[in-house]
């Protein structure tokens, strides 16, 4: 109970700094500006305009909360750590889990708070000049919020123990390999090489499988989902995220504060 | 020198700096304005695309789609209407020099020089070639977009003569799009034009009338087709049925265009056969539902 | 381990591995003292001695490489080792975006505080700190003495027995200082021990009961207040000159010890209880009258080099 208390408390901490940050509002900004500049494009298509505004929508506020997990949360915890404001927090009667913790669900919470918000300016698009709004479209948003947490937690991750750069560098280039996952089965199912074959197998176990949250092509052609397609991909989600957490967990546990 | 004499003198070139910038990009356009032909030169393939999007194909796909149209608009065919006037209004057909043909057996509609002066005539545009590619692109990275196919194989058809690549994207339509009315309809298109094939044009047109969401005025081709009237009307009525479809602007100028010098004179079979076609509708579906 | 120590440091020691090389550089080596409860202990080190080092072994910022410390009783690597304890950080830093009120609430549910009981804590405290009307703005206004302030707010929000002070009166102005310097001791008068770095020697004779200095990771002196200055002391003694000077000259020569003349008075000077006694000896024996013994107290700037000297050596 007094651990959930700390973990609140850090989380809600957490959330009112990263949302008062104008940092996201220009983010949100931006993508906002991305989609009404895909819904303008999507009439010179000469045909499905309402496919294009919902493919690049979809797309936009994706790749948005990404950037906005990447941008805000590679500075998270190093900053904390540069800027000295983490030494009176940790000097409180309270385990770094907690923190860790604490911190994602308030991170998290917030990116959260903003990819809806993109998103209601998405649905917003689409009842106006789109097709509407399927039930299908609102599955694809809600397994993309997967993708940007899974983003969020590396973020984290790698931002406890990492300078920002460097923190960047692995979150986009798990991003990047998550993205290919597929191709990278592909590949290993066609390679007949041993020992390769049990590096990319290694690789591929371990990077997150973004493929599993992308049904956008389902959404906006409106094709049959299954519960499992939905439900799979979200409990991979909630193990990969445990996995996250512990990681940051033991990692942070023994960092020393200089 | 004093600071103010200094400061003042910065002020203006500064602004005369500002002039130049805003009085060159007019120069600046025209220099760099590429020729279209190597605007798309170069068309990604799938791995590149996919690459490039970061594994969201269909988003890639639109971009591609996006980025070839432009192409294409660039390299129009608005240009060339004066040459495609001139053609209809002597009925000839192009590769003749100006002089009647007879092409085909006397019973094909085809034979008619205006039809022969609208359905063979080609562009001596770089961007035809493209166009299949182009297409097959996009809906390799997204199957289940329609526009392409459609796009690709009117526009290949009906400015550029080639009927062979147009019949194979929409054939490719047809499979990866059995929810879709539109690549059957205008296979059905293309077959009764181009290939003098009635009965496989009414079986097409008739499967494209039964899918959801197909219009009023497909079914009713469907019926003309199902009647059995003559071939000359029925190719009015699907090409005023393609007038009604497409939202490209530049085809609908041409086949009003057409129906101007073409359709002088003739029946409106659909509007005078409208008592029948709902008693012949029931007995052509007979069996299925029409939804 | 004694029931009375707030706070025990058993031979710690620290090694940081620098660079591409891992080059290694000891930052604490074999640091032991404790800390009474209910006293003001004073930690003085040049810049870069290791006090702030120490500090974040006590606080579970750093983990040492050796040795072992403690926060009543608990090892200082549980989190609960630091229920009872305040701390204030060197240029203290926090949530730009959060407001005093925001901030203090909380640390205040970092302490496990229910709302009723942070609310009138921070209330009081922020009375006690000087920053009525302030604390509803966002911190990133805010001054480098106003952050202190905060600071030290957040510091004694869980009511703390142990208040750990980071250089506490560093980027102060004269008032702030004072005022400090009072708010210490009234903490002190209310039983709560205090342990508190710094470089500017002047603050920790006017508070500490106890000291302990630090140099270069190691800690060459430690004890009583009076006892460390004291060391640097020694005793002053007057003579009424009576034109005997001879014997006692060379006595003096031989003894290294320092004299000086006037018309009336030979002064010597000695550094230690034993040489004193030695001095008022020979003085009887070549029947001298001594006219006055004073004790001479160096201040605990003069000790603090000493010992530096000392170490250097």
């Amino acid at each position: 109970m007094e651990a959930l208390n700390r973990i609140s408390a850090v989380a809600l901490t957490t959330f009112r700094e990263t949302i008062r940050n104008k940092v996201l509002l220009h983010l949100f900004g931006f993508a906002a500006a991305m989609m009404v500049l895909g819904w303008v494009v999507s009439n010179w298509s000469l045909g499905e305009p309402e496919k294009i505004i919902a493919d690049i929508g979809l797309s936009v506020t994706t790749l948005s909360g990404v950037a906005i997990a990447l941008f805000s949360g590679i500075v998270l915890v190093w900053g904390e750590v540069e800027q000295k404001t983490i030494l009176p927090i940790l000097a409180k009667p309270l385990p770094r889990r907690d923190y860790v913790v604490g911190k994602l669900v308030g991170f998290g919470g917030a990116v959260s708070i903003v990819y809806a918000g993109m998103n209601l300016l998405l649905l917003l698009l689409l009842l106006v000049f789109g097709e509407g709004i399927t039930a299908n479209i609102l599955f694809s948003i809600y397994l993309s919020w997967w993708e940007v947490l899974i983003i969020t937690a590396l973020a984290l991750l790698f931002s406890s123990f990492s300078s920002p750069t460097l923190s960047a560098l692995y979150t986009v280039m798990l991003f990047v390999a998550g993205r290919f996952s597929e191709d990278i089965r592909i590949y290993i199912s066609d390679n007949p090489l041993a020992y390769s074959r049990w590096i990319l197998e290694s690789v591929y176990a371990i990077i997150p499988h973004f493929g599993a949250f992308n049904i956008r092509l389902e959404a906006v052609h409106n094709l049959q989902l299954t519960s499992g397609r939905l439900l799979i991909p979200s409990l991979y989600g909630l193990a990969y995220l445990t996995v996250i957490v512990v990681l940051t967990t033991i990692v942070f546990r023994r960092r020393d504060l200089a | 020198m004093n600071e103010n004499f200094k400061e003042s003198i910065i002020v203006i070139i500064g602004m005369i700096a500002l002039v130049s910038v805003i009085a060159m990009r007019h120069l600046l356009d025209k220099v760099t304005t590429r020729e279209p032909e190597l605007s798309l030169l170069y068309l990604p393939d799938k791995q590149l695309i996919h690459a490039f999007a970061l594994g969201d194909d269909a988003a890639g796909a639109d971009l591609l789609w996006l980025r070839g149209v432009f192409y294409i608009a660039a390299n129009s065919v608005e240009e060339k209407q004066e040459e495609f006037q001139h053609n209809l209004k002597n009925k000839a057909h192009p590769s003749s020099g100006g002089k009647r043909e007879v092409i085909y057996d006397k019973t094909d509609f085809r034979n008619d020089p205006t039809f022969q002066a609208i359905l063979f005539w080609n562009l001596n545009g770089t961007e035809a070639p493209l166009l299949l590619g182009l297409a097959d692109r996009v809906t390799d990275l997204d199957p289940g977009f329609v526009t392409p196919y459609v796009y690709a194989a009117t526009s290949l058809a009906l400015f550029y003569g080639r009927y062979k690549e147009a019949r194979q994207i929409i054939d490719k339509g047809v499979l990866n799009c059995p929810n879709s009315w539109e690549p059957l309809y205008h296979r059905g298109f293309l077959r009764l034009f181009y290939e003098n094939d009635k009965v496989g044009a009414a079986e097409d047109i008739r499967r494209a009338a039964m899918i959801p969401g197909a219009p009023i005025i497909v079914v009713q081709l469907a019926a003309a087709l199902g009647i059995g009237a003559g071939q000359r009307d029925v190719a009015l009525d699907f090409l005023r049925s393609l007038r009604e479809i497409t939202t490209d602007d530049v085809l609908k100028q041409k086949i009003d265009d057409m129906l101007k010098v073409y359709g002088e004179g003739t029946q409106v079979v659909i509007t005078e056969r409208k008592t029948d076609v709902k008693e012949k509708l029931n007995s052509m579906f007979a069996g299925d539902s029409l939804r | 381990m004694p029931d009375s120590s707030a706070i025990l440091v058993d031979s710690i020691g620290k090694t940081y591995y620098l660079g591409v090389r891992r080059r290694p550089v000891e930052a604490l080596r074999k640091v032991s003292f404790e800390v009474r409860q209910g006293e003001v202990y004073a930690f003085l080190g040049l810049n870069g001695a290791g006090k702030t080092t120490t500090i974040k072994m006590l606080l579970d910022h750093a983990r040492p490489s050796t040795g072992r410390c403690s926060l009543f009783g608990i090892d200082s690597r549980i989190p609960a080792s630091r229920t009872r304890v305040g701390y204030m950080p060197d240029l203290p830093n926090f949530y730009r975006f959060l407001s005093t009120t925001e901030q203090l609430d909380y640390f205040g549910r970092l302490h496990g505080l229910g709302k009723a009981e942070r609310l009138d804590r921070s209330r009081r405290l922020i009375q006690l700190v000087g920053l009525q009307g302030r604390e509803n703005e966002p911190l990133k206004g805010f001054s480098r003495g106003m952050l202190q302030r905060v600071g030290l707010a957040q510091a004694l929000i869980g009511d703390p027995a142990l208040l750990i002070l980071d250089e506490p009166l560093g980027g102060l102005d004269p008032m702030g200082r004072f005022e400090f310097h009072k708010i210490i001791s009234d903490l002190k008068a209310e039983g709560r021990t205090i342990f508190f770095s710094s470089h500017i020697l002047e603050d920790a004779e006017r508070v500490a009961d106890r000291v302990g200095i630090i140099h270069q990771g190691t800690l060459v002196a430690s004890g009583r207040m009076a006892e460390i200055v004291m060391k640097e002391s020694g005793f002053r003694i007057e003579f009424r000159r009576s034109g005997i000077d001879q014997p006692f000259d060379t006595i003096v020569a031989a003894k290294d010890w320092q004299v000086s003349y006037d018309e009336s008075l030979v002064t010597i000077t000695v550094p230690d209880e034993s040489s004193l006694t030695l001095a008022l000896a020979m003085a009887v024996q070549a029947n001298l009258a001594v006219y006055t013994v004073t004790p001479v107290r160096s201040t605990l700037e003069q000790a603090f080099i000493s010992e530096l000297e000392k170490w250097k050596h």
